[in-house]
């Protein structure tokens, strides 16, 4: 089957386990693109292009699962999912400057289109028009939590940078870098959710920590993705974390393997050769070392259900599994 | 009481620097990231002697992490930011806008939250507009220089009052970002924004602002004569300037 076949399977297989909440999340799609309108020609497009070249809206989908514990409202919901949806928006656009990136999810860069400058205008752009929809919300826990996992994912990104090209990192140097890359937005979407609804703490609770285990599961299996699919499947450069100084989790399983060592220290220094790419993918791919990150990934995910079995059944619980099951299986 | 002291400004961007304040960014980063000026005029009612509460002061840090947000961003490369220091810069200018919003989410202030987002949205926008697009004729150039460089400002005061004091700052802190690029004591990146600006057009709207400002100053019965004495030397250097470029 082709790339874009089982990316085109992979998102209707997504879009099925959201088919209860169609309506909600086209309400919020909607909400989504208003709230980027701009008098900026540029940063409308460019706003726009990043919306519709269709992240898989895991965050916003969680806000809403989360909420449907609780005394749930749509429109307050809709606030706190563009907010977070946007922030994530926001976080690719700068990352794409940083990691002088030229395509995300098949398509051009904001960066590469225009120019960095205008990337980090539009980033800004972007976070500032999450911050006036959260604004909306006036409960002073909502935006503590907000603002601490915030600046969290932002000393994440730091600490990543700090990271580039080191090889003396561990396993736990690792978790602790993917919590606050990605796991604390998918934690706070669950958790912001289920506040805003006015659940009580103990779900809140449950919320923040399926939503932590989930989170930790999604990055280790993008990090995974990285080196088992296609740059077609995955719209970048396969092993484009390594190349830029990203040492991920099955990078840590093969890191002193001598025979890698070349290929490693060639992609740091930008001097890899196409055909040694693909020599690269295909020795990671054959050492042990996916089904060693794997099955760390499978660890995380069967905590996350664990925090689910105590909630009352529904078609919130239901969904909250599939998409569990869904993250640890997917394919782009 | 009158309280002209730049004691005040100087603790002001202290507290601004440690709320902001992280080991690694500073790791790789010299210079200084608050602006003395920009600092100078939202502080300007309390210089005056206006009542000057906690609340305010938290939010004065947060629009002082907004200033220098916008500072660092705008001395990103526009083609290669590869470079770790460029990295730590598109980061600490993240970062500096995760402080303002926590400051704000600690008092809370929702009103302002959604203002000042508001006005940081808009500087964007202008600031995008104004690299693909040649701003034309004096007026033009007055206006989104002001939103860009006293928008967060005139906000704080909105907020907060002061409003008396908008027509200074937005006259005064455009007069100042035209006047350093006439005299040409800008770094490269930062000349990015003005770059599409002709010269003439430039110099239409400094001796717009400089008489209009002037005049301003003149009119401002409430503000303390040493303040005014301050804001007029702020202005003297570029006109001095702009006079000899003239000669």
């Amino acid at each position: 089957m082709s790339a874009g076949k089982v990316i085109v399977l992979e998102k209707l297989k997504l879009l099925s386990l959201y088919a209860d909440f169609r309506k909600d999340l086209a309400y919020i799609e909607k909400e989504l693109e208003k709230s980027v309108d701009s008098s900026s020609p540029i940063i409308r497009q460019a706003s726009l292009h990043l919306l519709r070249a269709g992240g898989k809206r895991i965050r916003p989908i969680f806000v809403i699962l989360a909420s449907k514990f609780g005394d749930y409202s749509l429109e307050r919901v809709s606030k706190v999912a563009v907010s977070l949806e946007l922030i994530h928006m926001a976080s690719l656009v700068h990352d794409d400057v940083i990691d002088n990136s030229d395509m995300r999810r098949g398509f051009e860069t904001v960066k590469s289109k225009w120019n960095n400058r205008i990337a980090m205008y539009t980033g800004d752009f972007i976070f500032s028009k999450a911050l006036i929809s959260i604004g909306e919300i006036e409960h002073a826990g909502v935006h503590r939590l907000l603002a601490e996992t915030m600046l969290e994912i932002c000393k994440g990104e730091i600490i990543q940078i700090d990271y580039q090209q080191k090889l003396d990192q561990s396993l736990r140097d690792y978790l602790r870098r993917i919590k606050r890359k990605t796991a604390l937005l998918l934690s706070s979407s669950c958790e912001l959710g289920a506040l805003v609804s006015g659940a009580d703490s103990s779900l809140v609770r449950k919320m923040r920590r399926f939503g932590y285990f989930a989170g930790m599961a999604y990055q280790i299996v993008d990090d995974i993705l990285d080196i088992t699919a296609t740059d077609e499947q995955l719209g970048k450069p396969a092993g484009s974390d390594l190349m830029n100084g990203h040492v991920t989790l099955p990078i840590l399983y093969i890191k002193d393997d001598p025979d890698f060592k070349p290929y490693m220290l060639k992609s740091f220094d930008g001097s890899l050769t196409e055909k040694e790419r693909g020599e690269m993918l295909s020795y990671i791919r054959n050492s042990g070392a996916i089904e060693k990150a794997q099955a760390i990934s499978d660890r995380y995910l069967s905590k996350a259900v664990a925090e689910l079995k105590a909630l009352p059944d529904g078609d919130a619980k239901k969904a909250l599994l599939q998409i569990a099951s869904f993250i640890g299986k997917r394919n782009y | 009481m009158e309280r002209a002291d730049m004691q005040y400004v100087k603790e002001y961007v202290n507290e601004v620097e440690q709320s902001i304040y992280e080991p690694t960014v500073y790791r790789h980063f010299s210079g200084t990231i608050v602006d003395e000026k920009k600092a100078f005029f939202l502080l300007l009612p309390l210089l005056n002697g206006e009542a000057w509460s906690s609340h305010l002061q938290t939010s004065a840090i947060a629009v002082g992490a907004v200033h220098a947000a916008f500072d660092v961003h705008d001395r990103i490369d526009v083609m290669d930011a590869t470079p770790k220091s460029q990295q730590l810069l598109v980061l600490s200018g993240d970062h500096f806008s995760g402080i303002y919003y926590r400051l704000l989410a600690s008092l809370p202030d929702f009103p302002f939250i959604r203002s000042l987002s508001g006005t940081i949205g808009l500087i964007n926008e202008t600031k995008t507009n104004m690299m693909k697009k040649p701003l034309v004729g004096s007026d033009q150039v007055i206006h989104k220089i002001a939103i860009i460089e006293a928008g967060c400002i005139i906000d704080f005061y909105q907020r907060y009052g002061f409003t008396a004091y908008k027509e200074i700052v937005n006259l005064v802190l455009p007069l100042v970002w035209i006047g350093e690029r006439l005299s040409g004591t800008v770094g490269v990146q930062e000349r990015v924004i003005g770059k599409n600006i002709h010269e003439t057009d430039m110099e239409s709207a400094y001796n717009d602002l400089r008489h209009r400002a002037e005049l301003a100053l003149e009119n401002a019965s409430f503000l303390s004569i040493s303040l005014k004495n301050k804001i007029t030397e702020m202005i003297i250097p570029f006109a001095e300037h702009a006079d000899s470029n003239r000669r």
